[in-house]
């Protein structure tokens, strides 16, 4: 990595070096713990003096290793983050936290912990099912907080307090606007940035400690902004749905074959910076609400006792506006094989964004390989075409 | 039409050849539409709300393994695929996608669905049960309700503690919130059939479910013995109406019927297999359309004694005093697996690998069947890891039988298991040699 480089360029260099900043945080003393999902509270880690690190696979090493461990007919990015556990690629991590999203990652945690030996690792049960009338799934989901908050503090050795929780929540809801802020660049026609840039730049902030990562967001965002360069106006501006984007090869497939991909709702772009924490008096409630309620991942349930259609506007409703907002015309929805929970869903946001946004849409499966998106690149280039 | 084969197994207990009966029953009455229906996944521990509350249960899931029992999953899944369905999704739900796809078609049941189908819906009971599987709740609910778009759905959230926990920590308000939840599933059930919960039929009806599984974890704990008195095809058989409806009285009494055949035999010491040689386990979902090819194995005298985690419950629970009907469900359920998550967690880190650890020792396993369901991740992807830590820590060695559990294009016929069998029955003479000389307990020296 060279010094100095700021804004756009340093964020391609992270993303390239993700865990360039966490091994030089680890050399100062500092404790770096990985998390691989969404519902990962990271304020809480934060407040414990943690730094959160993202764990991310590699599409250009197929799982190999991991196969011995965890069976080959299993969600290619799980084994692949687990790959690179393996390898040594996380050997600066103190520990690992995760959460119960899918059974994949739940069991590939308990894998990795017998496999990959670390001083700290925790999962946070997650409720998928959000009962608000009692609010049983809430006051469940701020007792299993608690009990994580004595965890981190048992592995720290330092108390969190309310205060220092609030305090830890403001610079993650400033990411969050950031993020938001460097996307909405993309609403315009053309856009003032591409898609894999935003991407690559989400990516690397994701690498840093969040102090750190917004002030290259506002670095990226002012540059941006002051820049004569944009992408090309071109006529199919893409949404981008379904499972983690951890490497911006899709997204530059599609931009190579003519489209602006304008907004991405996956859990390496915007799906972790929707929404806020708001301030409670107990900040556990706040935290506690944004990552049951609010993250708009497909794992979680909304009461479904109405109709089918109630339930999709209550659960999809968000990407309607999304699609509005950005001016999206078409969509592209991505899922890593062996997905069931985003596989399922991929038919109820094709049917949605047709009846609902008038947008149609492209279902690919594909095995999070580099080297295998060939297929990927025809079906695409065909769907395209369909466009006009 | 797959090609017909036989697809039954021999019957080893004599009450097992009634296994099938009281399921078949249950879904030709649902199917009459004098009761509402509810589809649920099983193992949510919620069997004595439905029972009290005279809701017909039916369970897709299970339907799907009758299709494959049958043999007639092929042209359900086709209609499935056509549908956009990944072929990687849970194939007992795609064989249930293509039927309802025909069902909603012709406006009524079609001529040739085994046990004349599975009756509509008047709700869906998604369960989430962390380490289950997502499908439970996401299929059921998001994908079934593309066909039945007006049948309200209720989300049953039953978690397990994650093996990062301490169980006697966590125990007060994980119970907590199960028995909440089946609190908030019981107000659903009365809103969708309009009448309430009378408390005394659901006393009654949990203490049936207690005492269903706790009289099925003692007849399981008779296969321990040497040699063996019921194979995997004879408790498969039996598991059925245990396994859906363990709060009815009939299947209360069948299970105590059971208790005392097996304790007879193993009084008697007859074991099924004509000469018993080797002791097997079988891990996870049933090899439905294959089943009959165990017979041929067990003639070898090779025996399962003991299958999957789906199907055996975990002991008795110790119920605080003074808990409510909920309170026992959730107390019922938590007990079918805190021991092993608890106890994995300094050890393998995995509720499904302490648990076939623990078994392997109890009951003196020489080889594991690790049954490798292409189409069915939630029981798969431990595999590896339970086949590495039984041979690193028992030195018991495992054989990898995979397949679809419904698609019969997708199994390997009768011969190359066999072929392959008469390989493993080597690889455990081997095995069994290393653990005599390491003191390991070996059932056949």
């Amino acid at each position: 990595m060279a010094e100095g480089h700021r804004g756009i360029t340093r964020a391609k260099e992270l993303y390239l070096n993700r865990d360039y900043r966490a091994r030089e945080l680890k050399e100062e003393g500092k404790k770096v713990v990985g998390y691989y999902c969404i519902y990962v509270p990271l304020e809480m880690m934060h407040a414990a003096g943690i730094v959160p690190f993202r764990i991310w696979g590699s599409m250009q090493e197929p799982p190999s290793l991991a196969n011995n461990y965890f069976i080959d007919t299993s969600c290619f990015y799980a084994r692949s983050c687990f790959e690179l556990g393996l390898k040594g690629a996380y050997d600066f991590l103190d520990g690992i936290v995760g959460c119960f999203t899918c059974d994949t990652f739940e069991r590939m945690f308990q894998i990795w912990r017998y496999h990959i030996k670390l001083p700290y690792s925790h999962v946070v049960a997650v409720p998928h099912a959000i009962h608000t009338d009692p609010p049983i799934s809430l006051e469940f989901f701020i007792e299993e907080l608690n009990y994580f908050r004595k965890s981190l503090e048992n592995f720290t050795g330092k108390k969190i307090s309310d205060q220092s929780l609030s305090r830890s929540v403001k610079p993650f809801n400033e990411h969050r606007a950031l993020v938001r802020e460097l996307s909405s660049l993309r609403k315009k026609e053309p856009p003032f940035i591409s898609g894999s840039e935003v991407e690559e730049t989400i990516i690397a902030s994701m690498t840093l400690p969040v102090e750190e990562a917004n002030k290259l967001l506002r670095e990226v965002i002012a540059e941006t902004r002051n820049s004569a360069q944009h992408p090309q106006n071109k006529a199919v501006r893409i949404l981008i749905w379904g499972t983690p984007l951890d490497d911006v090869a899709i997204t530059r497939l599609i931009e190579e074959s003519g489209a602006n991909v304008v907004v991405e709702d996956v859990c390496t772009g915007m799906r972790p910076f929707l929404s806020d924490v708001e301030a409670t008096d107990d900040p556990l409630e706040g935290i506690a609400t944004r990552y049951m309620d609010k993250l708009t991942c497909p794992i979680a349930c909304r009461e479904a006792e109405g109709t089918h259609k109630e339930d999709l506007d209550r659960r999809l409703g968000y990407l309607k506006a999304m699609a509005k907002d950005y001016q999206v015309n078409a969509a592209i929805i991505q899922v890593v094989s062996y997905c069931c929970i985003h596989l399922i869903d991929a038919l109820n946001v094709k049917d949605y964004l047709r009846e609902e946004a008038g947008i149609p849409s492209l279902i690919v499966e594909h095995d999070y390989n580099k080297g295998a998106l060939a297929p990927l690149k025809t079906r695409i280039q065909a769907f395209l075409e369909t466009m006009g | 039409m797959e090609e017909k084969k036989k697809t039954t197994s021999v019957k080893y207990i004599e009450l097992a050849k009634l296994g099938a009966s009281f399921p078949k029953r249950r879904y030709t009455e649902a199917l009459k539409g004098e009761k509402p229906v509810a589809w649920g996944m099983a193992i949510d521990g919620a069997f004595p709300i439905f029972q009290a509350m005279d809701v017909s249960r039916v369970f897709p899931e299970n339907y799907g393994t009758v299709c494959a029992a049958k043999r007639m999953s092929i042209p359900y899944l086709d209609i499935c695929n056509s549908e956009g369905f990944s072929r990687y999704l849970c194939a007992y739900l795609r064989t249930d996608t293509g039927f309802i796809r025909q069902y909603v078609d012709r406006q009524g049941y079609p001529p040739d669905a085994p046990w004349g189908g599975l009756a509509k819906p008047n709700m869906f009971i998604g369960l989430i049960r962390h380490r289950l599987c997502d499908e439970a709740y996401k299929y059921l609910v998001h994908g079934y309700r593309r066909y039945y778009p007006d049948v309200p759905a209720f989300f049953l959230d039953i978690p397990l503690p994650p093996t990062t926990h301490d169980y006697k920590e966590v125990t007060r308000y994980y119970i907590r919130y199960m028995a909440e939840q089946y609190r908030a599933l019981t107000a659903f059930v009365e809103r969708v059939v309009g009448k309430k919960m009378n408390e005394d039929n659901l006393e009654e009806a949990v203490d049936t479910y207690l005492e269903t599984t706790r009289v099925w974890f003692e007849w399981h704990n008779l296969r321990k013995a040497i040699p063996c008195p019921m194979p995997a095809q004879d408790a498969w058989a039996i598991l059925a109406a245990s396994y859906w409806w363990p709060a009815d009285k009939e299947v209360l009494e069948y299970n105590r019927k059971v208790f005392a055949e097996v304790k007879e035999r193993v009084d008697k010491k007859i074991g099924a297999a004509p000469e018993e040689k080797y002791r097997l386990m079988w891990t996870e979902g049933a090899p439905w359309h294959s089943i009959a090819v165990l017979d041929k194995i067990l003639e070898l005298g090779a025996i399962i004694v003991i299958e999957g985690s789906y199907y055996v419950p975990g002991p008795p629970p110790q119920i605080p005093p003074g808990a409510d009907p909920y309170e026992k469900m959730a107390w019922r359920h938590w007990t079918n697996y805190a021991y092993w998550f608890d106890k994995s967690r300094d050890s393998t880190k995995a509720f499904q690998s302490e648990r076939y650890l623990d078994w392997a020792r109890e009951y003196t396993i020489d080889g594991v069947l690790l049954h490798h369901v292409l189409d069915c991740r939630a029981v798969s992807m431990l595999l590896p890891h339970i086949r590495n830590v039984i041979i690193e820590k028992l030195k018991v060695p495992s054989y990898l039988w995979s397949e679809s559990m419904v698609d019969t294009r997708e199994a390997p016929s009768p011969e190359k298991i066999m072929s392959e069998m008469k390989a493993f029955f080597e690889v455990m003479d081997h095995y069994k040699k290393i653990r005599q000389e390491q003191g390991l307990p070996v059932a056949y020296p």
